[in-house]
C-alpha cells in the first residue's frame, strides 16, 4: 500500500483551506484509500511539528502555539488544549499519547496540522516539498 | 640523451625572420600587449566564519563523512517510530474527515466569498454625466452684494461732498 496522487491532493485540499474537496475525495476513497490518507495525515503532522519545535521549541512555545491557535480562529470547542500540547510534544519530547482515543487523536492531527501549515504560509511549491516529503515517510510507515 | 632545448626541424630560421613573420597585434612571446602596469597578484588569508553547510566545520578534514552523513539521527528515528505505532492500527479513524475538522478548518481560514455579497456595477448602465450644480442666492451672495453696494454708496456721497465743497468755494 503507498500513498497515491489523488490521497495527496485531498490532504493539499485541506491544508490550502477547501474543506468541501477534502471531504468529497473521502468519501470516494476505499479501505485502503483512508488508510493511506490517515497516514499521510499523521506523517504531515509529524513532519510540521519536527520543523517547528523540535530543534529550537520548548513546552512553554507549545503552550503559546496551542493558546494562540484556539483564541485566533475561536477554536475552544474543537481543539482541547491538554490533548493538542501532549501530540504536539510527543514529537519532540518522550511525552506518550497512546492514551488519546483514535478519533480524538485524528481531529486534533488534522487541526494542529492546518495550524502548523498556516502559520508557516508556503509557496505552492514549499507546500508541494513538505508534502512530498511527509508522503515518503507515511510510504515508510505503510510499508512496515 | 636527447637535447630537449633544441628547435624543431624546419624552424632553424633566425629570430629576426620569425618577428617580421608574426601577424600584426600578435605580441612576442613574454611581452605585454599593453603598457599598462601589471598588478601582481597577492596572497592573502582571510578569517571568515565556516558556511552554513559545514555546521561549524572550517577545515576539510573535520567534515563527516558518507557513514556519518546518511546515519539518521537515532532521537527523531525514535520519536518517528513512537507515532508511528501508536497510528498505525488507527490509520481510517485518522483519515475520517468528521464534521469537527471541517468546521474547525472553515473557521481557520475565515468565511469563503458566496458571490452574492459583493456590490457590481450593472453592465447595461454607462457612467451617468450630472449637470453642473447651480447654486440659488444664499446668505454669502446676499452679504457680497450688501458690502458692494455699500462700497458704492459711500464712495458715491464722498464724491457728491467733494463736488459741493469745489462749488461752494
Amino acid at each position: 500500500m503507498r500513498v497515491t496522487p489523488d490521497v495527496v491532493a485531498s490532504i493539499r485540499a485541506l491544508l490550502t483551506g477547501d474543506t468541501a474537496e477534502y471531504t468529497r475525495t473521502g468519501e470516494t476513497l476505499d479501505r485502503t484509500g483512508r488508510q493511506a490518507r490517515g497516514a499521510l495525515l499523521s506523517a504531515a503532522f509529524f513532519t510540521a511539528a519536527d520543523r517547528r519545535f523540535s530543534k529550537t521549541g520548548t513546552p512553554a512555545d507549545v503552550v503559546t502555539f496551542v493558546g494562540n491557535l484556539r483564541a485566533r480562529h475561536g477554536l475552544t470547542e474543537e481543539l482541547d488544549p491538554r490533548t493538542a500540547e501532549r501530540l504536539l510534544l510527543a514529537t519532540f519530547t518522550d511525552e506518550e499519547i497512546d492514551d488519546i482515543g483514535p478519533r480524538v487523536r485524528g481531529e486534533h492531527f488534522t487541526i494542529l496540522l492546518v495550524g502548523l501549515i498556516m502559520d508557516e504560509q508556503l509557496p505552492d511549491a514549499e507546500l508541494d516539498a513538505f508534502l512530498d516529503e511527509a508522503r515518503v515517510l507515511a510510504d515508510q510507515w505503510l510499508a512496515d | 640523451m636527447p637535447e630537449l632545448n633544441r628547435r624543431p626541424e624546419g624552424t632553424d630560421r633566425p629570430e629576426q625572420e620569425l618577428r617580421e613573420q608574426r601577424p600584426r597585434g600578435l605580441a612576442e612571446p613574454g611581452r605585454h600587449l599593453t603598457n599598462a602596469p601589471v598588478e601582481r597578484f597577492r596572497w592573502s588569508e582571510v578569517e571568515l566564519d565556516p558556511p552554513e553547510w559545514a555546521k561549524g566545520v572550517d577545515r576539510l578534514d573535520d567534515l563527516p563523512d558518507g557513514e556519518e552523513l546518511t546515519e539518521p539521527d537515532p532521537d527523531k528515528t525514535r520519536r518517528t517510530d513512537k507515532i508511528r505505532q501508536v497510528v498505525v492500527e488507527s490509520y481510517d479513524e485518522v483519515s475520517d474527515a468528521s464534521a469537527k475538522i471541517v468546521n474547525a478548518v472553515d473557521k481557520m481560514f475565515g468565511p469563503r466569498p458566496d458571490g452574492q455579497a459583493h456590490t457590481q456595477t450593472r453592465p447595461d448602465r454607462g457612467p451617468v454625466m450630472s449637470n453642473p450644480h447651480l447654486s440659488d442666492v444664499d446668505a454669502g451672495s446676499v452679504a457680497s452684494a450688501l458690502l458692494t453696494l455699500g462700497i458704492v454708496a459711500a464712495e458715491l456721497t464722498r464724491r457728491v461732498d467733494r463736488l459741493r465743497g469745489s462749488n461752494q468755494k
